[in-house]
């Protein structure tokens, strides 16, 4: 579990709902609580923030897994930074997701010129207790330094940034740390791209600790204190994924992973946020 | 397959019948003969074909053309990631750089005609795929100076892979169903654009890319009488600057490259707007923080003992690399 700087506890490793329909992701959330995850991660761009919402109903009926159970992560969009009825998009989440709160509140983006007033209006909605704890997401150095020299009242709990062997983000992380904002890592396996999947330290690492070099690299997020959001639509996966308790990772092999980083980034940021 | 099958039947094989019932009454009870209408069905089926034809030749023109921006789909099937350079760009800048013969890590962002204010845009939208440091190359030639209107066509051109907010500030739907239609039946939405370039590629296959490069395609050099070309000179060294701060701020090394017309091809009037608004540009940006080269661009074509176009454009795009690089 992770203490945020408000006080509100986080899982430690959070399953995404990215781009999943009824069916699938009922099978998702429920192979996930069966095998102990508690966090769940969507955002209103994911176009199933409703479709989350009936799955927390039924898994509250179906499995008996109270909403105080659950920690549920949604998102603000650009788009709603525009229009900057701020108010009105989280009684719209609340609603799809059938909830009186959610736990994490995160801006997606950045959106330039938009990102600092927004931000204030998420501090009066967090005022209001509909939200648990707020966020930033996909924030770069220089926006979070934009961000908190604006004379901001509440400092963000959480940034969400894609975060991975291949992209360490170490200027980035420092300066969460520095400020006392929990690092949680978007594609933290890079979707096991060849680069990772062939990489002699990681494959070194999966014989020595007879672990998939997923489990390896989550270990590695979960040692260096960020909290992996990662996606899978296999049942097997997720209980995979979660069962990296058994094992720890040695200091120097933590940092020889470090040394993969090369800056790879696997998402187009500025085609998802112009002017990023 | 399956569900391919089931849309084909649901979109084509289903109203087909149903018209031709229609059309069977109507024979039958007008006393026209049925033969008739096979040989109108015949007819539907040869040129409902031919367009089908038409139509995907020319969405598969578009995704070509829009290989070199690192869109969501096309940047995930790639493995290359920090490029060196990027360069804009109106026509001139499209035919130049060829960064794959000159083997740089570069993406060629030039389209025909593109003005500043797209020039803008396309970095917005994909500049985050820049490595740290790297370069962003704006070539200014008489094209992207001295044009003044945008037409409707570019926008819809711009909406294939524009993030919608760029374009428009009232239409928050990120793919609107216009776009969609457009995307995928490009003949139907945008008639007159895609016959040109249709017409555009076949002329260049037939001219095996011969090593012309023209007054910029659809240039009218009268486009600047009715305006006042100053004002419109200082709106785009606005814009240059935008670009130049906005590279700045985002620890990217911003060059300018001056694409120099032989004096001899333009038209005086043209010739002296052209010089005048590059002096306007050199009083107003600061030469100490922009790299400005300048280029007769076709000088490119006389490069000694080259005669094929792709490996001239190489050898230009890897010069000016190295010049910009300081290698």
């Amino acid at each position: 579990m992770i203490l945020l700087n408000n006080g509100v506890v986080m899982p430690e490793m959070v399953a995404s709902t990215n781009g999943m329909n009824y069916s699938l992701l009922k099978d998702v959330m429920f192979a996930g609580v069966d095998n102990g995850y508690r966090a769940f991660d969507t955002a209103r761009n994911y176009n199933n923030e409703h479709i989350v919402g009936d799955v927390i109903n039924d898994i509250a009926n179906e499995k008996g897994i109270k909403r105080e159970s659950l920690f549920i992560t949604t998102k603000l969009e650009n788009e709603n930074q525009i229009k900057g009825d701020i108010e009105n998009q989280i009684d719209i989440s609340l609603k799809n997701l059938k909830t009186d709160y959610i736990d994490l509140w995160l801006m997606h983006w950045p959106y330039p010129e938009y990102f600092v007033p927004t931000w204030k209006k998420m501090e009066e909605i967090y005022k209001t207790g509909k939200v648990k704890a707020i966020g930033i997401s996909n924030f770069r150095e220089r926006h979070l330094k934009e961000l908190l020299t604006s004379g901001v009242n509440i400092t963000p709990s959480v940034c969400q940034i894609e975060l991975h062997p291949l992209r360490t983000s170490s200027e980035m992380v420092e300066m969460c740390r520095s400020n006392n904002i929990a690092v949680q890592s978007y594609s933290p396996l890079c979707r096991m791209i060849p680069a990772l999947i062939k990489n002699k330290t990681l494959c070194d690492l999966e014989k020595k600790y007879d672990k998939s070099i997923a489990q390896i690299i989550l270990k590695w997020h979960v040692q260096k204190g960020f909290c992996p959001v990662f996606k899978s639509s296999s049942p097997k996966r997720i209980k995979q994924n979660i069962d990296i308790n058994g094992f720890t990772l040695e200091s120097y092999e933590i940092k020889n992973i470090d040394l993969l980083d090369c800056d790879y980034k696997y998402h187009v940021e500025s085609a998802c946020c112009p002017g990023f | 397959m399956f569900l391919k099958r089931r849309k084909l039947i649901k979109r084509v094989a289903i109203p087909v019948v149903l018209i031709n019932l229609i059309f069977l009454m109507i024979f039958l009870l007008s006393g026209y003969p049925i033969t008739y209408l096979l040989i109108i069905n015949l007819l539907c089926f040869f040129f409902g074909w031919l367009i089908y034809l038409v139509n995907r030749k020319i969405v598969y023109l578009y995704n070509e053309m829009l290989m070199v921006y690192p869109t969501k789909k096309n940047y995930r099937k790639c493995d290359l990631r920090n490029y060196d350079v990027v360069n804009l760009g109106g026509s001139e800048a499209k035919k130049l750089f060829n960064y794959q013969g000159a083997q740089v890590k570069g993406l060629n962002w030039a389209q025909p005609l593109q003005s500043l204010k797209y020039d803008l845009l396309i970095l917005k939208n994909f500049h985050s795929v820049i490595k740290k440091e790297g370069v962003v190359i704006l070539p200014i030639s008489i094209e992207n100076l001295l044009l003044v209107k945008n037409s409707s066509s570019q926008k819809t051109f711009y909406a294939k892979f524009l993030d919608p907010l760029l374009l428009t500030n009232d239409n928050f739907s990120r793919v609107g169903k216009k776009q969609k239609i457009n995307n995928k039946y490009p003949l139907f939405y945008d008639f007159s654009n895609s016959m040109r370039l249709l017409l555009k590629v076949a002329k260049i296959n037939l001219k095996k890319k011969e090593c012309v490069i023209s007054y910029p395609e659809g240039f009218k050099h009268n486009s600047l009488e009715t305006v006042n070309w100053e004002s419109e000179a200082k709106k785009k060294i606005e814009i240059i600057k935008e670009i130049m701060n906005f590279c700045e701020t985002r620890n990217l090394r911003f060059v300018l490259v001056v694409l120099k017309y032989d004096e001899k091809k333009l038209k005086q009037k043209d010739h002296e707007k052209f010089c005048s608004t590059l002096k306007l540009i050199k009083a107003e940006i600061n030469e100490e923080k922009v790299k400005m080269i300048s280029r007769l661009s076709h000088e490119v074509l006389n490069v000694e003992g080259l005669t094929d176009y792709d490996e001239r454009t190489a050898v230009f795009t890897k010069q000016l690399f190295d010049e910009v690089t300081q290698k």
